[in-house]
Order: C-alpha cells, then structure tokens, then sequence
C-alpha cells in the first residue's frame, strides 16, 4: 500500500433498518485531493461522520493512518458563539499543540484568511463568509493529515466560493495534507480533486471512479480533459435519475 | 457606525424621558386623588415620604429590611442550587425524570397559601424557617423548569464539534453546556426574583414575627396606612435595586456574545 491515510473497505450503515451505505470501498493517499461526488441523501455526510469517529459503520473497515490528525469543515460552521475567533481556535487546538506552536499557527491561519483585525471578535459580530472562514481555519489550525470538508461551499457566493477554494488549495499545497471533499457539484470535484468517487443514489455505494493528473493550479473548466470528465459525469446521473 | 451609536444613545434617553415622565404622571395623579381622601384610606406622597423617614430614623426601616433580604437570599439561593442541580440531574437521567418531572408540577401548581398555612402549621410563627420554606417551594420550580428547557436547547452539534477534535468531558462541560446554560440561569434567577420577594413578605405577613411582611401587617392592624405605603414603596425600591442594578448587569455580561456589530 503506497502511504495511504485512509483506507476504506465495504463498509456499510444502517439507520433504522434503511441502508445508507451499502459496500462503500475507497481510499485517499497522502498529500492528494479525493471527492465524493453523489445526489444529496446518499450518504456522504455519514461516510465523513464515521471518518471522524462519530458514528460506527455496522460493516466493514475504515483505517486511519495512525497517529494521523482529522480536521473537519463542517458545512454550516459550528463555532462556539461564546467564544471569540481566537478562542475558537485555541479551543480545538489545545488537544493537538504547544502553546507557542498554537499561537505561531493560529497567527499565520488567520493572517492569510484577512481574520487577524477580527480576532477579539464574536462569532455573531461575523459575516457569513468570515464565519466559513473561520469554520475552515479551524480545522487546519491543528495542523491535519486529513482535511474533510462537507460541502464547504454550499452556503456562500460565487465570489466567496472561488476565494475559499483558492485558499483551501493553498493551505494544501503549502502543508502536504490529504483533502477529502464532499460535493453534488461536478465542476467542483472536477477542479479540484485528483480522484472522484462518484456515489449512487440511496444506498450509496461506489458507481465509477475518475482520476485526474493535471495540477489543480493550472486547472480551468475549458480543459478538454476535464470537460469531458464532466459530460461523463453528468451523464451517469441523469441515467441515474431516468432510472 | 458613529451614526449606529448616535442613535442607541438617542433612543436610550428618549425611553428614559419617556418612562420619567409615565412616573412623574403617576406620582402627580396620586397626590391630586389623595387630596380627596382621607389619609387613612389614600395617603399623599409627601405623608407617604415622612412615614418613610420616620421608619428611617426608628430603625425599623433597616432592621426589618435586612431581616427580609436575608431570608430571601437564603430561600432563594437554596432553590437556585437545588433547581439548577435537579435539571442538570434529570437531563443526564431518563429515570430520575419520569420520577421528578410529575412532581415538580404537583408543587409548582400548589397555591402559595396552601404552602404557607402548612408551613405555619409544620413549623410554627415567629420562626424564619416560615418564609425561607415559602421562597424555596415557590421559587424552585420556576428554576428548575427554565434551566432544564435551557439544557434541551443546547446545541448539540457543537457537542460533536468538540468530540471530532479530541475534547475531553471536562472540556466539553466547560466550554459548551456552562456558557450555554449560564444565559438561561440568570434569566430563570431574574424572573424567579420577583416571586421570591413576593414570596417572602406573604410569608412575614401571615407566619412571622419580623422583617418587612410583618411589618407590613402591623401598620395595617394599627390603621397606619401612610406607613404600608412605605413599606411597598421600599419593596418596590428593593426590587428595582436587585433588577437593574444587579441582575440586568449580569445578564448584559453573560450574553455579551450573542449582540450583533459592536
């Protein structure tokens, strides 16, 4: 196995005798970008859960590289309103870090993200788009090996949207981390990931996987590669639907 | 922003002029309706003022003041403690709340009377466990019944938050459930105040020898009516004075983070 972070085999979940996931096998390497691309309700959300070790799978295996760091981007930011941006970063980060690496890292995160002026600040006193940014910044201030993000962009703009995502490449490409990504966008996973899981409707489980070379910097939509990954993608959904 | 903060300020003082003058119509509608009355049935605000004074001087005033403010603390800090320790209880417990739940209801719809006749009845006058007995029964319930509806609306996905990056117990206590629950506490002592001063002086007024309900019913049996006007008047001072001096405070404090823009 070539340093994998995580590893997942035929697992399954079960919610009140309805199935969720249904033999889901995939794996991400070190240092690479992996998307699960599928309709909303297939289950995605649950994979990410049992990732993070909030949920068990009810079959198979999910293995995380020991010792390996998850951070998770949730998609509606979860911050604590009583506590300040700051304080919300040295919240999760007490678990992982030094007090003086903490600070060095949570300096740098929020710097770079234009949250600096804003570190005395409650979470209410935020924008939307701060907050997400903030919810992001979260996560990586305690420096993973594995990134989930949950659809991090449902909830912001166009404009909002491209910066986060230049940030999130940023951030991975500086760091080495492993990035898992959920979402029903296709122009996104196609932009952004290396591999493309592509989901079934409920249950969930693994209908075709894609992967891509170019490096997500030089990506653009116009790329012939990428957009006939894109047709194909989106014609392996509407035959779902037709289904 | 600066017009932002202009307009708060503007606004503050406008309600504050507002509520003046409402207190100041008022104060004038009594003196000119108490000149048509005997003293004994309506005193005037200046009688109503020199009985005050005169309670002052006596003594009186500050002894039987402190008497009702000490039993009250107590009462009230007692069912504070215990309301806040049984929600938290009957949250963490499926059991201990079907057994509860019912009979926090039982005694919070029991009358304050039927309370106070028995605990004349348990306890006897002229004793201090009366009234203190009194706040607690009625006032615990009222805690209780808002911390527990307080720890029902704790977020629970900031409980996940926390478990996804390795929080301890003792963290997520900490951080999550008190800053969450502190709010809904100091709402449900704020709103349980007024029932306990209530509580209290009811209690002096029937089953006690002291403090400012008693009296109250000495001023009353001896037809010194300009004095019970005092006496509400320093209930109502007193209450006033916990409220915004102390309570809205604390309030403002520990909800600091929920106001929007600065």
């Amino acid at each position: 196995m070539e340093n994998r972070v995580l590893e997942i085999t035929g697992v399954k979940k079960v919610y009140d005798s309805l199935e969720v996931l249904e033999d889901i096998s995939l794996y991400l390497k070190q240092g690479e970008i992996a998307s699960l691309l599928g309709p909303s309700g297939c289950g995605k959300t649950t994979l990410f859960r049992m990732v993070a070790g909030l949920t068990k799978p009810d079959g198979g295996k999910i293995i995380l590289k020991p010792g390996s760091r998850v951070g998770y981007v949730f998609q509606e930011p979860r911050l604590l309103p009583w506590k300040t941006v700051e304080e919300n970063l040295v919240f999760v980060q007490q678990n992982y870090l030094g007090e003086e690496e903490a600070r060095f890292i949570r300096e740098e995160l929020l710097t770079a993200t234009g949250l600096l002026d804003f570190k005395d600040h409650y979470p209410a006193q935020l924008s939307g788009g701060m907050k997400q940014r903030l919810e992001l910044i979260r996560a990586l201030s305690i420096k993973p090996d594995l990134l989930l993000l949950d659809e991090p962009f449902k909830s912001v703009d166009t404009h909002l949207k491209i910066k986060l995502r230049e940030m999130i490449l940023n951030f991975w490409k500086e760091e080495g981390l492993s990035l898992f990504l959920i979402t029903h966008d296709p122009e996104e996973a196609v932009l952004m990931a290396d591999r493309i899981y592509l989901l079934s409707d409920k249950p969930g489980r693994v209908i075709k996987t894609l992967e891509f070379n170019k490096p997500q910097q030089q990506r653009t939509i116009k790329d012939e590669e990428l957009y006939s990954a894109l047709e194909e993608i989106i014609n392996i959904f509407m035959e779902l639907n037709g289904k | 922003m600066v017009g932002y903060q202009m307009s708060t300020s503007t606004s503050k003082r406008y309600n504050f002029t507002i509520s003046t003058t409402g207190l100041l119509v008022v104060l004038l509608f009594w003196h000119l309706l108490a000149r048509r009355f005997n003293p004994l049935v309506l005193p005037s605000p200046a009688e109503t003022w020199t009985a005050l004074k005169e309670l002052a001087v006596s003594g009186s005033l500050f002894t039987n003041l402190w008497i009702t403010v000490r039993r009250t603390l107590i009462g009230y800090g007692a069912a504070i403690l215990t309301g806040f320790t049984l929600a938290v209880i009957l949250k963490a417990s499926s059991f201990w709340q079907l057994v509860f739940r019912p009979l926090i209801t039982i005694i919070q719809t029991i009358p304050p009377i039927v309370w106070l006749v028995l605990a004349v009845i348990w306890f006897g006058i002229a004793e201090e466990i009366t009234p203190i007995f009194l706040i607690f029964v009625v006032t615990f319930p009222v805690i209780f019944i808002n911390v527990f509806s307080g720890l029902k609306s704790i977020d629970l996905y900031l409980v996940e938050m926390a478990r996804v990056y390795r929080c301890t117990r003792r963290q997520v206590i900490l951080d999550i459930y008190l800053p969450a629950l502190i709010p809904h506490l100091v709402s449900a002592v704020s709103i349980g105040l007024a029932f306990a001063w209530k509580s209290s002086v009811f209690a002096e007024f029937i089953g006690s020898s002291s403090g400012i309900g008693f009296a109250l019913s000495m001023a009353n049996s001896n037809l010194e009516t300009e004095e019970l006007f005092a006496w509400a008047l320093v209930l109502v001072g007193l209450m006033l004075i916990f409220e915004y001096l102390i309570i809205q405070p604390i309030q403002r404090y520990v909800t600091r983070w929920n106001r929007h823009g600065e």
